[in-house]
């Protein structure tokens, strides 16, 4: 136990912004910087309350609500940064922003932190938007994954409810590689997160047949099991939400025309 | 007000010489019986020690009773639940005295699973002059009897006994965090993150739930329950605190379940120390009943609320116990001290009430004077018999002498367990592993 106070948001590595030369880091409001600093001591505190053998759930109740709260609040923060700020060409959630900034902990922030980085082809926008903007874009993933936890807390403690669930209490935020079930997140390289999410949803630009032919040679058996997802969505091991997870993440939500014609043009030219 | 230290500093750590302490020896529960007579204390490795005073002679009259250890048992052991894939710890959450009707001494004690009630029992004489057993307790040869003789009970060194009488299991999913015994004394309630149970003494095979508030998707769940105790004079009312701030007082009479509160107690929150903790820190830890069950007191993370059973919309006393750790929240956030709970205690009279708090540190609040002090229950700062010296704690800026600034406290050292004698001025004050009895001075 800590024995003296650790100061406000110091303990956590902020990343220069390489595109911006460090400007953007001023434009951030403390109150956002706090959020997000919030947010990943919060996950990885219930995804250790999860693993410890000794579950407590009033502490688990209280860090979800906080969660909640932050999660609101983000919403909020979003709102009411995007409204002055121009229109870049990207939706507003979709802006590379400062989820660079952040080293998260969690699972999740890496995630989305990878989606980023495969977008920022094109220069950042302005940078005026909240750190973790992008996770209004993932709002509702970040609210499975407090429901599923809580859900599983459920299980584990009450037999009684019929769920239906077989999940290891220790498996709520596995690796994104469903082939080695690590009971312990481990930090995983951009470029392998980055590699699951495209092949996995390229599968959407498939629409055309002719464009099969090209695609024939890559082996996509392994990103086309169910429990494969894209960033974003929440890593949870019941099969059927994990599909429903690919599928929310549909182009429509999460490309623009503009980075599907980007990302066509690595493809095939 | 001061205090004379008699220190029975019980010290169960294996190495005596470190600071090391064992885990298991750290002390999670403090109570008094119904005399005061005797003083339990549990702790993580399911052990029950229990004090006895010592009756006061006239040749000592410049020292009170000191208390000596009683007796000791283990009364939980670590389990492990098969079906789950669960450890059950065998930690002792809480202890509640069953007033005393006979020469024996009951207690209930509790674990996150399973409540057992103890009997303590006094053996000082044991009868000798069987007939078919000989002084060893071999049996005789029947043929070697000629005589026949009544065995005679002769005095022997005090024993005391402590034996299981019931065990009440199989009742919580979740984990237990109080137990409270009715004023009727024939039946008591356990309290589980979700559930309350209210059971009958003699019966162990059935409860009976009066508390549920699980909801039917868990995934809704925002709320679970603190803390619950009964009225201490009106058998069918009770209370029970919540994680949001909130305390309910149920009358067991209105329905079989008692889901709607017949009071709900709840303070409006202060919009200007609104922050992303709010919540945590208006979670109850501890709710009590006066003596006289006209008010009530709850303990949330900052703050001891007085509450009149009349009022509900807010108490009728606030009484900080460290505020100046309101800006260190969001550390106390990562350090998980933010979700540390602290119990809070009545005097007899109940004109003072005590609270333990961070550094050993631990406060008293007198209700009619308005006077608080801060007292630490430390072997290094205090000698026997000496008197506690008041300790401050200072914000920031200049330090004044005797002073600790808020940045030197010690925040693995809480107090979180105390207990006030029923009608004197001795409290017990548990410091980790150590136990502390202090007592009024005496002129």
């Amino acid at each position: 136990m800590a024995a003296s106070s650790i100061p406000l948001g110091k303990g956590v590595k902020r990343k220069r912004h390489e595109d911006d030369g460090g400007q953007a880091a001023a434009e951030y409001t403390p109150q956002t910087f706090h959020c997000g600093t919030l947010l990943d001591i919060s996950l990885l505190k219930l995804h250790q309350n999860c693993v410890l053998a000794e579950r407590n759930l009033h502490r688990s109740v209280l860090i979800a609500n906080t969660l909640r709260r932050l999660q609101a609040e983000i919403r909020w923060e979003n709102g009411r940064n995007t409204m002055p700020s121009e229109m870049p060409l990207q939706p507003p959630e979709q802006l590379t922003s400062g989820a660079n900034q952040l080293e998260p902990l969690s699972k999740m922030g890496e995630e989305i932190t990878d989606l980023n980085n495969n977008i920022a082809k094109a220069p950042p926008p302005s940078l005026i938007e909240a750190p973790f903007c992008l996770l209004s874009g993932n709002d509702s993933s970040l609210s499975s994954a407090i429901s599923t936890i809580l859900q599983d807390l459920d299980y584990v403690e009450d037999l009684s409810t019929p769920l239906g669930q077989a999940p290891p209490e220790d498996d709520h935020l596995l690796p994104l590689k469903p082939v080695s079930p690590d009971p312990r997140p481990e930090p995983r390289s951009l470029d392998s997160i980055f590699t699951a999410f495209e092949i996995a949803d390229s599968d959407d630009f498939l629409i055309d047949g002719s464009l099969d032919a090209i695609f024939e040679d890559i082996d996509t058996s392994m990103y086309d099991v169910p429990q494969a997802f894209p960033a974003g969505a929440c890593p949870t091991i019941q099969p059927n939400k994990a599909s429903r997870g690919i599928h929310s993440a549909k182009p429509h939500n999460s490309r623009t025309d503009f980075e599907l014609e980007n990302l066509m043009d690595l493809l095939v030219g | 007000m001061e205090e004379e230290i008699d220190t029975r500093k019980i010290n169960n750590s294996f190495l005596r010489d470190h600071n090391y302490a064992t885990e298991a020896d750290i002390i999670s529960t403090v109570e008094f019986n119904n005399t005061g007579e005797l003083l339990a204390t549990g702790d993580k490795g399911g052990r029950v020690v229990i004090f006895q005073r010592e009756q006061e002679s006239k040749n000592q009259s410049h020292r009170r009773g000191e208390y000596n250890v009683y007796s000791t048992f283990q009364s939980h052991e670590p389990e492990f639940d098969y079906l789950k894939s669960l450890e059950i710890e065998e930690k002792i959450n809480k202890i509640r005295w069953l007033p005393q009707q006979n020469a024996a001494y009951f207690l209930l004690s509790t674990n996150d699973k399973t409540v057992k009630l103890w009997k303590i029992s006094e053996r000082d004489k044991r009868p000798e002059g069987y007939n078919l057993k000989d002084e060893d307790g071999r049996i005789k040869d029947p043929s070697t009897i000629t005589t026949l003789r009544v065995p005679v009970l002769r005095p022997m060194d005090l024993m005391v006994e402590a034996s299981p009488r019931r065990v009440f299991a199989n009742a919580h999913t979740y984990h237990i965090n109080s137990i409270s015994v009715n004023s009727d004394y024939e039946t008591y309630m356990s309290a589980d993150d979700l559930r309350i149970n209210l059971w009958h003494l003699e019966i162990t095979n059935r409860s009976f739930n009066i508390v549920d508030i699980k909801p039917a998707n868990m995934e809704e769940l925002t709320e679970v329950i603190t803390a619950a105790e009964f009225h201490p004079h009106q058998c069918n009312m009770f209370v029970y605190s919540s994680s949001k701030g909130t305390i309910r007082l149920c009358d067991m009479r209105a329905s079989a379940l008692c889901d709607k509160h017949s009071k709900l107690f709840e303070e409006p929150e202060d919009p200007s120390n609104r922050s992303f903790f709010s919540e945590i820190i208006s979670s109850i830890s501890d709710v009590k009943f006066s003596h006289s069950g006209r008010y009530m007191m709850t303990r949330d993370y900052l703050t001891v609320k007085v509450w009149d059973l009349n009022m509900e919309n807010r108490p009728i006393e606030t009484y900080q116990v460290h505020e100046y750790l309101r800006s260190k929240l969001c550390s106390l956030y990562e350090n998980d001290c933010i979700f540390d709970k602290f119990e809070c205690v009545w005097n007899g009279s109940d004109s003072v009430i005590m609270t333990g708090s961070y550094n050993n540190f631990f406060r008293m609040f007198d209700r009619n004077t308005k006077r608080d002090v801060t007292l630490e229950a430390s072997r290094e700062n205090s000698k026997p018999r000496a008197i506690l010296k008041p300790r401050k704690v200072c914000m920031g800026g200049k330090r004044k002498k005797d002073e600790i600034s808020v940045d030197s406290l010690d925040f693995s050292k809480k107090i979180l367990h105390t207990a006030w004698h029923p009608s004197e001025n001795i409290i017990a004050v548990a410091a980790t592993n150590n136990l502390y009895i202090f007592q009024d001075k005496v002129n």
